[in-house]
């Protein structure tokens, strides 16, 4: 059983491998928007004449930013599109006559890749942030819960992907959709700022999306923006998500299997 | 012992959207689709025992990939029933294709495109869970058979059609599967390769007493390796039994005369003059109202001759006849 999956996981990172020139550009890229976001930060820190924006001083600021970066390299799936391609090219055959759910198919090769990305692309990005802006985590207990939270969150956003995914069985042009659902949810995950700059209102909203839990709250743990109870709750409705969508995806299955189906593969 | 594969009456259309050329059209089509209904299979119903290799024939678009496809569980039918080494393949999907092994043709490989082969091979050991040793000797002993031992190694996109092709091969069989479908394996594959191939498949059959389902366009293909033929057109299996008998119904042959200089019109009993134009000349003889031994010496006392060649009709002239009677 774990074989199995492990052997997409493999796969996964073995895909990447071919792209060796890429993951280099993908690193230089992040080095790029992070040096904007920095200077942009920078000059936002002291003409206001602050140390603090919210709550985050400059440097914890950045420290976001990187673990942002990080997040990114799992959130920035295209396993969505692969999905569509898939389908549009009748590969997806193949794919179906493999001893496996295609859930488990997309979303085990897509976590070997992000591992092999982490690895690789991110890892310089996290090493600046830990030398330059004395990223460390909130405390020993934060670290180990972040993982935690890591992890589900790494889970929750590929189960998310697919589901998001499994449209393209219908539409003829699924781009759009995956355009749509890169930028609007990584605006709503804390990707282009900390959510504590919003709004309380906003703030409330988007506690009972899924979104944050993508991206914020595991970030925010790793800070030690919160207590471990808060933290534990936090969890849980991550886990409740997971929980939600993976419930989503069975339900919506066997509809595009039928759609799939009819229209001949 | 219960057949491999035991299958009654399946039916398949395909849902198609149309729409007319032009912009108007293509508004049109945004508020209401129409659809039409293909009708791909009509009712196919088909028995194969263990150690079979049975070879699928029909024109394009006959019906023959919708076949394997639905046999492959990827695909539902509209209705009709299939007993599969025990299962059912589209509802009890993800256990059966564990049992099977399959090309869906060379536009559908399974292989990596970036990665070399090999790379599918140790996947595929893992996905199947096969044991070490005995990928080892099935991956070694497959890949002499096919001659692929230094390609495997070279990424897929670098590789040609036949090569593929085998490489392809070897994925569908590493995990020893009982039950083999291959939909069009050598398309566009040499004459050296496609022996390559026939060998292999027929080493397997004996060896391991794979039960095999191929389509095909190539007479020779069948011919090397199938006992018994299905002919499939327009959705129906209108012919299926062994393919001697096929044979013997149909006595036409083609020959095709070049001549060193253009000679006079070709008229001769029992023979169909199919093209005549400057040099060439291409006649159908029916052997049951006149030897070809005959139409030959002809031939050669009235035409001064480069160069002649007997074939079989295409296979698809066989089908086309097949389906008027
Ligand atoms: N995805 C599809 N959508 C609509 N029609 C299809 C589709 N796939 C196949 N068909 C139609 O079904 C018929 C059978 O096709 P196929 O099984 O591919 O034939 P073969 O493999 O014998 O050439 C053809 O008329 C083909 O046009
Ligand atoms: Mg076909």
């Amino acid at each position: 059983m774990f074989r199995k999956t492990l052997s997409f996981v493999r796969m996964g990172a073995q895909n990447l491998l071919a792209y060796k020139f890429e993951i280099s550009l993908f690193t230089i890229i992040s080095f790029l928007s992070l040096s904007i976001y920095y200077f942009l930060w920078h000059t936002i820190y002291s003409y206001s004449n602050t140390t603090l924006v919210s709550g985050f001083t400059f440097s914890q600021l950045m420290g976001y930013y990187i673990l942002t970066n990080f997040a990114g390299a799992y959130f920035w799936s295209d396993m969505d599109s692969r999905i569509s391609d898939r389908i549009r090219d009748g590969k997806l055959i193949v794919d179906l006559a493999r001893p496996a759910t295609l859930l488990k198919t997309f979303v085990a090769t897509e976590i070997g890749q992000t591992l092999f990305v982490l690895a690789v692309q991110t890892a310089p990005i996290i090493i600046m942030g830990v030398l330059l802006f004395n990223l460390r985590a909130g405390s020993l207990l934060s670290l180990v819960l972040s993982i935690i939270s890591f992890s589900i969150a790494i889970l929750l956003s590929m189960i998310f992907v697919f589901f998001v995914g499994l449209s393209s069985f219908w539409l003829t042009r699924y781009h759009g959709v995956r355009y749509a659902r890169s930028a609007l949810t990584w605006i709503l995950c804390g990707g282009v700022f900390p959510l504590a700059f919003l709004p309380q209102f906003w703030q409330k909203i988007l506690i009972i999306l899924p979104f944050q839990h993508f991206v914020y709250t595991p970030i925010q743990i790793f800070l030690g923006g919160y207590t471990s109870i808060t933290a534990l709750e936090l969890i849980g409705l991550q886990i409740m998500w997971l929980v939600i969508f993976y419930g989503l995806v069975k339900l919506a299955w066997p509809r595009a299997m039928a759609k799939f189906s009819a229209a001949g593969g | 012992m219960a057949p491999v594969i035991e299958v009654k009456d399946l039916k398949k259309s395909f849902k198609t959207y149309h729409r007319g050329a032009g912009l108007l059209e293509a508004f049109k089509s945004l508020v209401a689709r129409k659809h039409k209904l293909v009708y791909a299979l009509k009712g196919v119903s088909l028995k194969v025992e263990k150690g079979e290799i049975l070879g699928l024939i029909g024109p394009n678009g006959a019906g023959k990939s919708t076949l394997i496809k639905i046999l492959c569980g990827v695909l539902y039918p509209d209705s009709g029933s299939a007993k599969i080494l025990g299962f059912n393949p589209w509802e009890d999907r993800i256990k059966y294709v564990q049992n099977i092994g399959v090309v869906f043709g060379p536009q559908k490989s399974q292989l990596n495109w970036d990665l070399p082969a090999v790379d599918t091979f140790f996947f595929i050991k893992e996905l199947y869970e096969v044991p070490s040793k005995e990928f080892g000797k099935r991956l070694a002993y497959f890949s002499k058979l096919l001659n692929v031992e230094d390609l495997s190694k070279r990424p897929v996109r670098n590789l040609s059609l036949g090569e593929r092709m085998k490489c392809d091969l070897i994925a569908a069989l590493l995990h020893n599967p009982k039950l083999v479908f291959l939909d069009e394996p050598t398309v566009g594959v040499d004459l050296i390769s496609k022996e390559r191939i026939h060998e292999f498949i027929h080493k397997v059959n004996k060896e391991e007493g794979t039960t095999f389902i191929v389509t095909t366009h190539d007479m020779s293909d069948i011919e090397k390796l199938c006992k018994r033929i299905v002919v499939i057109n327009k959705g129906l299996a209108v012919y299926d039994g062994p393919l001697a008998t096929l044979k013997s119904k149909f006595k036409e042959k083609h020959l095709e005369i070049k001549l060193t200089e253009k000679g006079k019109p070709f008229s001769f009993k029992g023979c169909k003059v199919l093209e005549q134009k400057d040099i060439i000349l291409r006649i159908e003889v029916n052997t049951n109202l006149q030897n070809i031994e005959a139409v030959m010496h002809h031939i050669l006392s009235n035409y001064k001759v480069l160069d002649i060649t007997i074939t079989d009709p295409e296979i698809e002239e066989v089908i086309k006849k097949i389906y008027r009677k």
